[in-house]
Formats: C-alpha cells, structure tokens, sequence
C-alpha cells in the first residue's frame, strides 16, 4: 500500500514536470537577465539626465502635454507616467486612439523642469524581446495563460517532490550529497539537496508568476466591477467630445482625494484603465508596502470634477504584490543576487530532474533487454 | 510512536527551517526598507549557505 502510493507520487512527479521543465528552463534563464533588467537598461540604452536649472519650477503638466504632443502630431496622449527613480523625468504614451494595442504606443520622456524632451524611448531592445518571451513568448494573452497553466504544473511538482524527498530521505541526513558512488545518486542528491532548498522560494515565485499571468482576467474584472461602479452615473452618457479639462486641476482635485499619497500614472478617457469619460489618476502610497497598492481618483474629464476615488479591490491588490515577489526588485541589490543564486540553483534543480528521468528511462530499458535476453535463453534450453 | 517523532524531526527539520526562513526574508522585505532589507537577506541568505556547505563540504561519514 505504502509502496502504491509512492509510486502514485512518483508518477504524478515525473509526469508535471517533465511537461513543465522546457518552459521553466526557458522562464529561468530569460528571468536572469530580467533580475537586473534596471542595471542593464542603464548598460544598453543610453542614460538621459534631467538636469535641473538653479531655481527652476516645475512646469504646468498641461504645457508640458503639448510639448509631448507636438512630437507625435498623428497621435494622442493616452497614459502619463512619473520615473520612479527620478522624479525629475515624466514619460508620455501617444497613441493614435486610445484603446489601440499597446504596439501602436509612441512616448515622449520630458524633463519636468524645464520641458527639454529627454528620449524618445522605444520597446524594441533586447531587454524588451527577452521580457516578451518570458511574459508570452509573442503569443499575446493566449501564450501568457499557457505558461500560467505551465506555472500550475510546476508548483505540483514542487508540492509532490517534496513528499518523494520525505520518503527517500528517512533513513539519510540533510544534505547528503554521495558523490563518490555513481554519478545518477550524486545527481538524485544535489536534485533532492538543491530542491528542498529552493521549494519555498519557487513556489512563491512559481505562485506570483500564475497571478502575474491573470492580469488580464483582473484588469477585465477591476473593468467591470469597481470601475463600472464608479462611473455608473455616467452610463448613459454621450462620450466625451472636444477640448478636455486642464490636466493640472485634474491633479489638483486627486491630491485633495488622496491627500498623503503621489500621483503614479494618469490615463486618459477611453483607454483601458479608466472610463469613456474620466481622468483616472492613479496615486501610490508613501511607505515601502503601501508604495506598491495604487488607488485610482476619478476625475471627469469635461468639468475637472472629482467623480469618485477608492482603495482598489483585493484581487488587484494581490496582483501588485505579487509582482515585487516575483521580480526581486523590491529590496536592493543584494536581494536581486540572491534572486539570481535561487534561479541559477532553480535551472539546476531543473536539469538534474531531466536527466535523472533519462538516466532511469535507459536503466529500465537495459533491465528490460537483460530480462527479455535471459527469457528467451531459457526458452531455447528446452 | 517516539521513533516516528525523531524521524519526522530528523528528516522535516531543517527543511522547514529553511522554508520559515525563506519566508520571512521574502515578507520582510516587503514590508519595509533598511533594516528590514538587511534581515531579508540575512534571512534568505542562510538556506543558500547551509545549501552550498552541504554540497562543497560533505560530513565525513557520507
């Protein structure tokens, strides 16, 4: 009985991972680079400085939307986003309509200070390839579920090798490593070693990445739930037509709303993130977790009026902390090279797993020749 | 029953030692900035060193 359901365990192992493991490897190593995706950027792309004039105010957000404007005539601002490193920079998303996909985005970074257009950053780098491949390999929302499901498949086998690594390690001690015996039990070992090591950290990664790859289900549920909800006398109304409100009382009016908090992201009517009728301000909180947590002010985009703001609902919530817990970007540098040894051990938890399987596939194989040789030995005796 | 114990212990112990430390070191940091960084990696830094002690430095009786 004790045996059957080892061997159930074993199967149930063998067979999520073996599905998984190609896909991981590839989330593995293309999320080492992605670790230090910020250092790299500086590396690759070059580094703009705002410089800040002695004495210089920052200029009105709408006189700096025209400037952005101007770079792009056939399009239209869409999103507003403020550099979390350096405030002194604010990047402009022009599209030629505002929900048209996120390909079609041209942007603008502007110096705050003084207006200057710093950049005109693309998202064609080699950063950006590498992120695409590891959020959907270019298969858009489909690729992203798929390697959710991938994701679910992973953290079975985590759940099932940890309960093989109870069976097998009752007679041994922590961290045996038999080196000196044959090579597959010094591979089983550094398997068994390396992955109980590693089973807290991968499942949190394992878990935030399938959350991760939901944004689009909760960004589509945010849509219909809270955000319909706040904008529910609206319903009825003809969009929005002719010259919007000014961008600045828009700020005003959310700062008013969201008094201790930073304005993080403004999105404009008829984009994704916001109504047909509505600046949607997105303030950020001031400390380490609430930083993470956006919430949304509401701002009618033809009278400058605050329509509503509210805290986000928990399944966005959980989105946004799952992303820190999935990157290792949220505690310096230190915390990004422990990311990486966790992943670097992670692809070694990886090959080993695959290469125990072949090595048992081809001893199973010889078992088999040398039991079907001694059969029919036997048999040509009589 | 006693015997049952001691193998739990001796086979989930370090293991589940290595797993509450890793999640405290991946909360903490989290939470807040500056010493809360520095015991995020102190506390995620541990399973990784007692990982490779084990692996470049075996006990003699293995």
């Amino acid at each position: 009985m004790k045996l059957k359901s080892a061997k159930r365990w074993f199967e149930w192992h063998k067979w999520t991972s073996l599905i998984c493991t190609l896909f991981m490897l590839m989330l593995c190593i293309t999320g080492l680079p992605l670790i230090f995706h910020h250092e790299l950027d500086a590396v690759l792309e070059k580094e703009v400085v705002a410089q800040v004039p002695p004495g210089a105010h920052k200029m009105s957000l709408d006189s700096l939307a025209v400037i952005a404007g101007k770079q792009y005539p056939t399009n239209n601002i869409r999103y507003i986003f403020w550099d979390e490193d350096d405030k002194n920079k604010i990047v402009f998303d022009l599209a030629p309509k505002p929900d048209a996909p996120p390909e079609q985005s041209k942007y603008a970074m502007l110096n705050v200070y003084t207006g200057e257009l710093l950049d005109k950053p693309t998202t064609d780098g080699i950063m950006d390839v590498i992120l695409k491949i590891h959020m959907n390999m270019f298969l858009g929302i489909p690729g992203k579920l798929f390697l959710g499901l991938m994701g679910i498949l992973f953290v079975i086998a985590i759940v099932t090798g940890a309960v093989l690594y109870g069976r097998i390690m009752k007679k041994y001690d922590f961290g045996m490593v038999r080196k000196y015996k044959s090579k597959r039990l010094q591979w089983l070992d550094t398997h068994n070693l390396i992955g109980i090591v590693t089973l807290t950290w991968g499942s949190v990664v394992g878990l935030t990445g399938i959350i991760n790859c939901m944004s689009d289900v909760v960004l589509a549920l945010w849509q219909q739930g809270q955000l319909k909800e706040m904008v529910a006398p609206y319903a009825q109304q003809q969009p929005l037509t002719g010259k919007l409100s000014s961008l600045d009382e828009a700020m005003v009016v959310a700062q008013q709303a969201a008094p201790h908090m930073e304005p993080r992201i403004v999105t404009y009517p008829g984009t994704m993130f916001s109504s047909k009728h509505h600046y949607a301000v997105f303030m950020r909180g001031n400390t380490a977790l609430t930083a993470r947590l956006l919430m949304p002010a509401l701002v009618d985009a033809k009278t400058g009026k605050l329509t509503d703001a509210r805290r986000m609902p928990w399944y966005v919530n959980t989105l946004f902390l799952s992303e820190p817990l999935h990157f290792g970007d949220y505690g310096g540098m230190p915390l990004k090279i422990i990311w990486a040894v966790f992943d670097t051990a992670m692809i070694i938890v990886l090959i080993t797993g695959l290469y125990l399987w072949f090595a048992r596939r081809k001893a199973s194989r010889l078992q088999w020749t040398r039991l079907s040789e001694k059969i029919t030995a036997d048999e040509e005796e009589y | 029953m006693r015997k049952n114990t001691n193998t739990t212990l001796h086979v989930w112990g370090k293991p589940l030692l290595v797993a509450l430390l890793s999640i405290t070191g991946l909360i903490t940091a989290l939470v807040g900035d500056g010493y809360w960084d520095a015991f995020s990696w102190l506390a995620l830094g541990i399973p990784l060193v007692m990982m490779a002690g084990h692996y470049f430095y075996p006990k003699k009786t293995e």
